[in-house]
């Protein structure tokens, strides 16, 4: 098994649309994702980020990047998978994709292995 | 393994969202002032964000409950600030009361505070001076959690209808500067009356018949049990009453899903399904109407909870206790006039004498009470005439019916009445 960080960008945006009950729903089908990757052993870990922050470039340090703006990320998974396209896979199953999110993929390097 | 610790994620409660919207809008109202109402509907929008943008990592807090209502009173708390704030540096000059110390404030959010808070709530929304309609609308929104869009679906009313009748009302709640804690106000026997009439009415939204949206109307009636349940809590003076109208909801509730055909029209008592009633509803109907007849006075629910028990106690249709329904319907409308109660009397009259008795009955009714506009009248006439056979008048009377009645639901039924008399006009030439 290999590690993938799937990094998500959540379109805060929608929320504003969305009553309690939908929100509620919205949850319940994360945990239910979740439920099920941790069932298959896919599931090592993951959690929300702080919406700001700060970027430094050199001696430059700005704020951001906000989550609100779609390019900061909003938070991480941590999956366990035999390939990128298994990992590719189990990532079209996150429920934020529906509400306009979008999950990146990266498989984390392993050590002393060129692959 | 690291991934065990995150599969205990918990199945949240149905509804828990719009049940904790609720309870928190009432403590932030209370904090802000009703005139702030935007301010609590914001922060409880915020920590919704907050729940999801939390809990979607597959960790659900212990306590849910706990956990939003801590959100909401850590960012009422920096709101809070904010207008202090602002009203020192502008001299704003804000009329409401806002709380001066952290501690005062931080009360509010105490849970027996917060259920005192709902009642509050309740009460300012069941404010006589507004239209009933926009009562019931805004003792959805902001004491039951509801969202616009599901109290249009609920009321069978347009999305921007409800958000229209919303601004309306709480630009009034700002403009007349409506208090929020009045205890004198629970006191008062005519503002706990008036209450009661929005939840009747409440139930009586989700109840209507209609094909349209009956999951979340049937929410709708149950929120009016909820409330009538709240209110319980209370040492009232119309805690009797109260009781009645729970034991009357209760009944009707325990019918709902045999209340109406497949396309949503009203089906007749005769033919509903009553193996669909529900036996658990019917036994807290009759627990509320005992405890509801050891207060002094007999109240209008006493005595429709009283009939709709006769209902709910007959085995089937014609076992019914006619009688005892009669006598119901004479006590209430000895004492208010409503064209309901007289025609709801005179089909009981039929079903316990025969329809000619019944048809009888009801034409004097028609003339004393002048129900000629009525298409429930209409229609009786008509269920009377077919069923002693004359199929033709019956036509005739549901057509008339038809022509008045307003509702889609009862086109329905009574097409359906009308197309009976067609078949059995044919079968018999």
């Amino acid at each position: 098994m290999k590690e993938f960080l799937l990094l998500l960008r959540e379109n805060i945006e929608a929320y504003k649309s969305m009553t309690p009950e939908e929100m509620q729903k919205e949850i319940e089908s994360h945990i239910k994702w979740v439920e099920n990757l941790s069932k298959n052993g896919h599931f090592k870990g993951g959690h929300p980020l702080e919406p700001g922050g700060t970027t430094l470039k050199g001696k430059l340090v700005t704020d951001g990047p906000f989550i609100e703006s779609k390019e900061g990320v909003s938070g991480y998974y941590f999956l366990l998978a035999s390939n990128l396209e298994e990992a590719t896979e189990l990532a079209k199953g996150c429920p934020t994709l529906q509400i306009g999110g979008s999950v990146e993929v990266r498989p984390l390097m392993a050590y002393g292995s060129s692959q | 393994m690291e991934a065990a610790s995150n599969t205990d994620a918990r199945v949240l409660v149905e509804h828990l969202f719009r049940e904790e919207s609720g309870k928190m809008l009432a403590a932030l109202s209370r904090l802000f002032g009703l005139g702030r109402m935007d301010v609590a509907e914001d922060i409880v929008h915020e920590t919704f964000v907050a729940a999801l943008r939390t809990w979607q990592f597959g960790k659900v807090p212990d306590s849910p409950s706990a956990w939003l209502m801590q959100v909401a009173r850590n960012k009422a708390l920096n709101e809070l600030k904010r207008l202090q704030h602002r009203r020192k540096v502008t001299d704003d000059a804000d009329p409401s009361m806002l709380p001066v110390t952290e501690e005062e404030a931080g009360r509010v959010f105490l849970d027996h505070e917060i259920k005192d808070s709902r009642l509050a709530m309740l009460f300012a929304c069941c404010h006589p001076e507004f239209p009933i309609k926009s009562q019931v609308i805004l003792t959805l929104r902001a004491v039951c959690g509801f969202a616009p869009k599901e109290i249009a679906a609920g009321m069978l009313m347009s999305e921007d209808a409800v958000a229209k009748t919303l601004v309306r009302v709480k630009k009034e709640i700002k403009e007349r500067n409506i208090p929020f804690q009045a205890p004198i106000v629970f006191r008062s026997q005519h503002r706990q009356e008036a209450v009661l009439t929005v939840i009747y009415l409440l139930f009586n939204e989700g109840y209507k018949s209609s094909a349209a949206n009956e999951l979340v109307r049937s929410e709708l009636s149950y929120e009016a049990i909820r409330l009538a349940r709240l209110l319980t809590g209370y040492a009232l003076d119309t805690l009797h009453e109260t009781y009645a109208l729970l034991a009357l909801m209760y009944f009707n509730f325990a019918r709902f899903r045999s209340r109406t055909g497949e396309l949503g029209e009203p089906l007749l008592l005769k033919d509903q399904d009553r193996s669909l009633w529900d036996h658990e509803l019917i036994a807290e109907g009759y627990r509320y109407l005992a405890l509801s007849r050891q207060g002094e006075k007999v109240t209008r629910y006493h005595l429709e909870a009283g009939i709709a028990a006769v209902h709910c106690s007959a085995k089937n249709f014609e076992s019914t206790d006619w009688k005892a329904v009669i006598n119901y319907y004479d006590l209430l409308s000895e004492r208010w006039r409503s064209p309901l109660y007289v025609l709801n009397r005179v089909i009981a009259v039929g079903n316990c004498w025969g329809p000619e008795a019944g048809l009888d009955a009801l034409q004097k009714a028609g003339e004393e009470e002048g129900l000629g506009s009525n298409h429930l009248y209409h229609a009786a006439l008509g269920s009377f005439c077919f069923d002693m056979g004359d199929y033709r008048k019956a036509a005739a009377h549901y057509k008339k019916a038809y022509a008045l009645a307003e509702s889609s639901s009862d086109r329905i039924f009574l097409e359906k009445r009308i197309a009976e008399c067609d078949r059995d006009l044919l079968t018999r030439h």
